[in-house]
């Protein structure tokens, strides 16, 4: 139980929340990495999934991908990045992208390609060219799903940054791994209680703008 | 790109690396499946139960594995108790998600005639809607052991982790092959676990096919 009581006055030193190592700094190194990593992963992803879904090929290919990427450790895939391509933080984006595709391109894919057939021979019929139909019709149906899929992608990327700081990213995941290794605990409980608040938050801010965004679809959007 | 000497001078680490891993898997996935039985029962017994429980596992799935494995320090130390707690909260949100979804979509004339025929709430719990619920609880196992066999990795950096110890010799040591072996082993056991977990789900459950 001294841990908890050690955690609470490291909360309270001021030099552990500013400065170059202190908790701001290290929660925006955070949030950029997922962010930035995020968004290459969803310039890739996206028009794949449009791509596939449009064509309904490939389908196969795109779950089993998921299926993989699941099943396949994330810090195994860093680590083999990091020896592969040597040591910086360019492999660890290479993991960090790698990892946070398959569930954007997996959603992507089912949304466009389950449209709503009705509506899609609707748009045909109104004369609607083919591209027309996928940005007006098929695109805002997938919205929901597409959405889902940057959820999951995001909450995945924090959780995988943290760890990412084995393999010498900066970021909060420091304050654990750096933490684990002098066995200065309050530390690492610490990060570890920051890291919670941040991706519950993150999950709460985007079940919102789900609510929000997608009313007319209640069942997909969560 | 393998190194097939180390693989084979090795094998009795790796082995035992590897049954490590399974063990862990294997002693989380029981116990989350035992809470499981448990926690139905309760919301069950008391229905208003449900909804706050399906919303606390979701808050605690959100948190990040390495985080969720620390916050149990204070209490459990650098231990495999606390790997195994930490594995055990992410099977039960699994599997308790995907138990509760299938209560909801039970056949209501099995119900209603299990009414009708006199069993008691606790009765018809334990002798119809537990055996009516099994292909949904399998269904549950498989994606529970698939991410336990993953997450076991992660445990390697508080000090534990079966086959992750694999990849963190590798990573210290700037050598391949050690990865290569743990991320192969680690694929074959969820393959095999998933293989095992559908084949008894489809034994037990004969009358869905």
């Amino acid at each position: 139980m001294t841990v908890l009581s050690e955690t609470w006055y490291w909360f309270l030193q001021a030099n552990h929340w500013t400065g170059d190592l202190g908790l701001f700094q290290r929660f925006g190194q955070h949030l950029y990495y997922v962010l930035l990593s995020l968004v290459i992963a969803f310039v890739i992803a996206q028009p794949l999934g449009i791509l596939f879904g449009y064509w309904r090929r490939g389908g196969f290919l795109v779950i089993n991908l998921f299926n993989i990427g699941q099943a396949f450790p994330s810090l195994g895939i860093i680590l083999l990045c990091i020896i592969l391509f040597g040591f910086n933080d360019v492999p660890v984006f290479i993991a960090l992208v790698a990892l946070s595709i398959p569930p954007m391109l997996t959603n992507t894919y089912v949304g466009i390609s389950n449209a709503d057939k009705t509506l899609c021979d609707a748009a045909k019929a109104m004369g609607m060219t083919p591209l027309q139909s996928l940005l007006h019709v098929r695109i805002p149906l997938a919205m929901p799903l597409i959405f889902a899929g940057v959820r999951t992608s995001l909450l995945q990327l924090i959780a995988t940054a943290v760890v990412a700081a084995y393999a010498g990213l900066d970021g909060l995941g420091r304050l654990l791994i750096d933490g684990l290794g002098q066995r200065d605990y309050p530390q690492v409980v610490a990060g570890s209680i920051v890291i919670s608040i941040l991706a519950i938050a993150c999950e709460l801010v985007m079940a919102q703008v789900a609510r929000r965004w997608f009313r007319f679809t209640p069942n997909t959007a969560g | 790109m393998i190194d097939w000497h180390w693989a084979l001078d090795n094998s009795g680490m790796i082995v035992d690396l590897t049954l490590q891993h399974l063990q862990m898997v294997l002693l989380s996935l029981v116990i989350g499946t035992v809470i499981t039985g448990f926690l139905l029962l309760l919301s069950v017994l008391w229905p208003a139960v449900s909804g706050p429980l399906i919303t606390l596992s979701g808050v605690l799935f959100t948190i990040p594995s390495l985080a969720l494995f620390i916050l149990l320090l204070p209490w459990t130390g650098l231990s495999m108790t606390t790997s195994v707690i930490g594995l055990t909260l992410y099977s039960l949100l699994i599997l308790l998600r995907n138990v509760l979804a299938g209560m909801q979509k039970l056949p209501t004339e099995v119900l209603e005639s299990a009414r009708a025929l006199g069993y008691t709430r606790f009765r018809r719990f334990t002798d119809i809607e537990l055996f009516l619920i099994l292909p949904a609880l399998f269904a549950g196992l498989r994606i529970a052991s698939v991410t336990l066999v993953g997450l076991v990795i992660v445990t390697a950096l508080i000090g534990q982790g079966g086959l992750g110890q694999l990849m963190i010799l590798g990573f210290n040591q700037n050598f391949l092959t050690p990865i290569l072996v743990s991320l192969a082993l680690s694929l074959v056991l969820s393959l095999l676990f998933d293989l095992v977990i559908t084949r008894v789900g489809y034994h037990l459950t004969g009358w869905t096919h």
